[in-house]
C-alpha cells in the first residue's frame, strides 16, 4: 500500500464527507441534541446527590400549631422542595388537577392534639398526589412523610419525659441527622452496575450511538462508488480490496474522533449552561477515555464497513444501518440505562456491542478502572470489528461488492 | 493472429460462480499494437467479462491473456497502469469537482506533484473540459460527463485504452467530439479496444473487429476480412410493394431480404446481375426508387452472424 494512494483516498472521503449535509448531521447534530434533550430529561432522576430525586409539594396547614409548622419545616428538604402553603385543600385539589404539583401534604385541625395523644394514628395527615406520579416516587414520598411524623412524635416524647431534654436535643433530632447515622461506603466491583449521572450516562451513550451512525454516509458512499462504477474503476487501477477498505477505515475513525472532542463539549460546557449537571472529566482519565473512544470507533467503523459491503442500496443501508443501530442502542443501555432494566434484560443487553462500549466508558468514567477497568470492553469490541472487518474483505474478494 | 500483436487472448474460458453456462468460452484474438479493435455483440455476450479479464478485475479459469507475450497479471505488477479502462458508467465522484476527480485518480495511480498537475493538465485540454475544472461532476450534462469519463482514463498515460461504450447516451455533438478525439488517441499510437453497440462508430474507428456471442467469437480479423464474411448484396427501393410472381423469382433465384419501406436486398447477386435485375422490375411494373450493389455493412454481417439484432436483449 502506497502512502500516496492512500492519502489519495483519506482526503477524497473527507472532500465526499464535507459535501453530505445529511451524513453531517446525523454524525454531529443527531448526537448532540440527544445529549442534551435525554441530561435535561433525565437531570432529576439521574441526580449526583443520592437519592436522585427532587419532589416538589405543596402544604395545607390547617391546624398552625407548634407541631404543624415544626412539620413544614421538617418537611422541607434537598430532594423535597416546598413549593409554597396552600389555605385550603380544595385549592391543593385544584394544583394537583392542573398538573402544576405531584404532591400536597394536608395537616387537618386538631393535628397537634392527635400527634401528642395517639400513638399511629390513622389519617393525621393527609398526602394528596397526582395519580400519574410514578410508584417509586410515591413511596419516597410517602417514607419521607413517615419519618417527619416520627421525628415529630420522638421530639415531644423527649420534651415529655424531662424537661432537661426538651431544648437542644429535641430540636438537634431531625430525619437529615438521623440519615448520617449511616454511613456509605462504595466498594468498587466491576461486575455491578453504578448508577451514572444523567449527563455521565447520556455522553457516552449518544457518542456511542453517533459513532456507529457512520454506517448511512458509509454506506451512501460506497453505494454511489458501486452504482457509478468507481469501485470497479479503482480496482482495475490495481487498488486491492484491502486498501479500499483501508482508505474508508482511517477518515471515518477520524470523524469518529471529532464526533468524541465535540460531544464531550456539550457535556462538560453546554449541558450545564440550560440547567444540567457539568460532565466530570479530570485530566487522570483523558488518556484511557481517549483509548477507549479510538476502540469503539474502530468497531463502530468496521461494523459500517460490513453494511456497506452487504447493501446494493438506499432503503438495505436504512433498515439494516440504520434499524440495525436503533436495535443495537435500545438493547445496549442508550436509550434506556441498563441500570433501570430487569436483571433478565440486563444480561441481555450483552449482546449489543453498544453496551460494550458503555461498559468501557463507564468503567473509565464511574470506576476510575483506567486501562486495566476498560481491558475486557475493548477487547470485545475489537474482536467484534477483526471479525467485522474479515467478513466485509471476504464480501468483497467474492465480488459481491 | 498478428504477430506484432500488443493484447492476445488464447482460448480464455471464464464461468461465474452459480452461472449454467460459461460467460467465455474458447475466446481467442488479438489486438495489434496502435490498432483499434471493435469489440461487438448483443448484450450478454460477454463483453464486460472479457473487459474484465483484460483489466485484472477477473483472472481467467482457462486459456490465456497476454501483454506484449508476457501473461498479463506479470506485466500489471510491473506496470500496473499500462491498461487503463474508461467503463460503460461515468466511473467517477459526482460529489468532487471535474479537478478534485482528476487529481483523486491521478494519485492513486501514483502521480503527484507537478507531474499530476501536468497530466491532470493535459488531460482537460484534450477533452476540452477547462471551462468545467472546478464544477461538480455531478452538475456536467451528459455528454461533459462522458468526457471526464475518458479524461480520468488517460491520466496515466497508458498504452492500451480499453473503451466500454464510450458514447453511450451522449448528444450528437458531444458523440462526434468523442469519436474525434478517440481517433486522435489512436493516430497517436495507443491501442484500443472499442465495445459499442453504435456499428458507424466501429467500422469509423477500428481497423479490427471481432464479434462476440454467447461467450464465443464468432469472426474476429481486419474489418475488411470481417465484412466479407457476407456476400455482396444488391439493394432496392420501389415504390410500391414488390408483385408477387416477381418477389417469388427473385427469391429462388438470389434470395430475398424483405425490409421495412418497400426496400428489398438480394444477397447472392454480382455486379453484372444488376442491369437484368432492373429490367426484370421494369417489366414487372415495379418502379425502382434508388438502388446500389456493394459490400454489406456491419450491421448486416452481424445479423446475418447472429441472426439478431445488436441492441437485442
Amino acid at each position: 500500500m502506497k502512502p500516496r494512494v492512500l492519502t489519495a483516498l483519506w482526503f477524497k472521503e473527507a472532500l465526499a464527507l464535507s459535501r453530505d449535509r445529511f451524513g453531517l448531521a446525523s454524525l454531529f447534530v443527531m448526537p448532540a441534541a440527544f445529549i442534551l434533550i435525554m441530561s435535561l430529561a433525565l437531570r432529576d432522576t439521574l441526580r449526583s446527590n443520592g437519592t436522585g430525586l427532587q419532589l416538589r409539594y405543596a402544604v395545607v396547614d390547617l391546624d398552625d400549631s407548634i407541631a404543624s409548622r415544626e412539620m413544614v419545616e421538617l418537611l422541607a428538604t434537598p430532594n423535597f422542595l416546598p413549593d409554597g402553603q396552600l389555605n385550603t385543600e380544595a385549592a391543593s385539589g385544584a394544583a394537583i388537577a392542573k398538573g402544576r404539583l405531584p404532591f400536597a401534604v394536608v395537616i387537618p385541625k386538631g393535628f397537634e392534639e392527635r400527634l401528642n395523644a395517639e400513638l399511629g394514628a390513622p389519617g393525621l395527615v393527609t398526602l394528596r398526589l397526582d395519580p400519574t406520579v410514578a410508584a417509586m416516587a410515591r413511596s419516597a414520598f410517602r417514607q419521607h412523610l413517615l419519618g417527619v411524623l416520627g421525628t415529630l412524635k420522638a421530639r415531644g416524647f423527649l420534651r415529655s419525659v424531662d424537661p432537661m431534654f426538651g431544648g437542644a436535643a429535641a430540636s438537634a433530632l431531625n430525619p437529615q441527622s438521623l440519615k448520617e447515622t449511616v454511613l456509605e461506603e462504595s466498594v468498587g466491583r466491576a461486575d455491578l452496575v453504578v448508577p451514572p449521572t444523567a449527563v455521565q450516562q447520556n455522553v457516552p451513550a449518544w457518542l456511542i450511538f453517533g459513532m456507529f451512525f457512520v454506517v448511512m454516509p458509509l454506506s451512501a458512499i460506497f453505494i454511489t462508488e458501486r452504482s457509478h462504477g468507481t469501485l470497479q474503476r479503482q480496482r482495475s487501477l490495481g487498488l486491492g480490496h484491502g486498501t479500499l477498505l483501508l482508505g474508508k477505515l482511517v477518515p471515518f475513525m477520524a470523524v469518529n474522533m471529532i464526533q468524541t472532542l465535540l460531544m464531550v463539549g456539550v457535556g462538560v460546557y453546554v449541558v450545564p449552561l440550560l440547567g444540567g449537571e457539568s460532565l466530570a472529566l479530570p485530566p487522570a482519565i483523558w488518556l484511557p477515555f481517549a483509548v477507549m473512544a479510538l476502540v469503539l470507533s474502530l468497531a463502530a467503523v468496521s461494523w459500517a464497513l460490513l453494511v456497506a459491503s452487504l447493501v446494493r442500496t438506499t432503503e438495505q443501508a436504512t433498515v439494516i444501518g440504520g434499524v440495525g443501530n436503533i436495535l443495537m442502542g435500545a438493547l445496549g443501555g442508550i436509550m434506556v440505562p441498563r441500570f433501570v432494566m430487569p436483571a433478565e434484560m440486563r444480561s441481555l443487553t450483552n449482546l449489543s456491542p453498544m453496551a460494550w462500549g458503555l461498559d468501557g466508558f463507564h468503567a473509565v468514567m464511574l470506576r476510575g478502572g483506567g486501562f486495566t477497568g476498560l481491558l475486557p470492553a475493548a477487547m470485545r469490541l475489537v474482536l467484534f470489528a477483526l471479525a467485522a472487518l474479515g467478513l466485509a474483505i471476504l464480501i468483497a474478494k467474492r465480488g459481491r461488492s | 493472429m498478428s504477430d506484432d500483436a500488443v493484447l492476445r487472448l488464447e482460448d480464455v474460458h471464464f464461468r461465474y460462480p452459480g452461472a449454467d453456462q460459461a460467460a467465455l468460452e474458447g475466446v481467442s484474438f488479438s489486438v495489434p499494437a496502435g490498432q483499434a479493435l471493435g469489440l461487438l455483440g448483443p448484450n450478454g455476450a460477454g463483453k464486460t467479462t472479457l473487459i474484465s479479464l483484460a483489466t485484472g478485475l477477473l483472472a481467467p479459469q482457462g486459456g490465456s491473456i497476454t501483454l506484449g507475450g508476457q501473461p498479463i497479471a506479470a506485466v500489471r505488477g510491473q506496470a500496473p497502469h499500462l491498461v487503463s479502462l474508461v467503463p460503460q458508467d461515468n466511473a467517477f465522484y459526482p460529489m468532487l469537482t471535474v479537478l478534485e476527480n482528476l487529481r483523486f485518480f491521478g494519485q492513486v495511480q501514483g502521480l503527484g506533484g507537478t507531474q499530476l498537475a501536468a497530466r491532470a493538465q493535459e488531460a482537460l485540454a484534450f477533452t476540452q473540459l477547462e471551462a468545467f475544472a472546478k464544477r461538480r461532476a455531478g452538475q456536467l450534462s451528459g455528454g461533459l460527463k462522458r468526457r471526464l469519463n475518458l479524461a480520468i482514463g488517460l491520466l496515466a498515460d497508458p498504452g492500451i485504452l480499453l473503451l466500454d461504450e464510450p458514447t453511450v447516451g451522449v448528444d450528437p455533438q458531444s458523440r462526434h467530439f468523442l469519436l474525434e478525439a478517440i481517433g486522435d488517441l489512436q493516430r497517436r499510437g495507443r491501442t484500443i479496444v472499442y465495445t459499442s453497440h453504435y456499428m458507424d462508430e466501429i467500422e469509423a474507428l477500428c481497423g479490427h473487429v471481432a464479434i462476440l456471442d454467447q461467450g464465443r467469437v464468432l469472426v474476429a480479423g481486419t474489418l475488411g476480412e470481417v465484412l466479407a464474411c457476407a456476400p455482396p448484396v444488391l439493394s432496392l427501393r420501389l415504390l410500391a410493394p414488390i408483385p408477387p410472381a416477381l418477389g417469388a423469382a427473385w427469391a429462388e433465384r438470389h434470395g430475398l431480404d424483405t425490409l421495412p419501406g418497400h426496400r428489398y436486398r438480394l444477397p447472392g447477386t454480382r455486379v453484372e446481375d444488376a442491369p437484368r435485375i432492373l429490367a426484370e422490375a421494369q417489366a414487372a411494373g415495379a418502379a425502382v426508387d434508388a438502388w446500389s450493389w456493394g459490400q454489406q455493412h456491419l450491421d448486416d454481417v452481424f445479423m446475418q452472424l447472429t441472426h439478431r439484432d445488436l441492441r437485442d436483449e
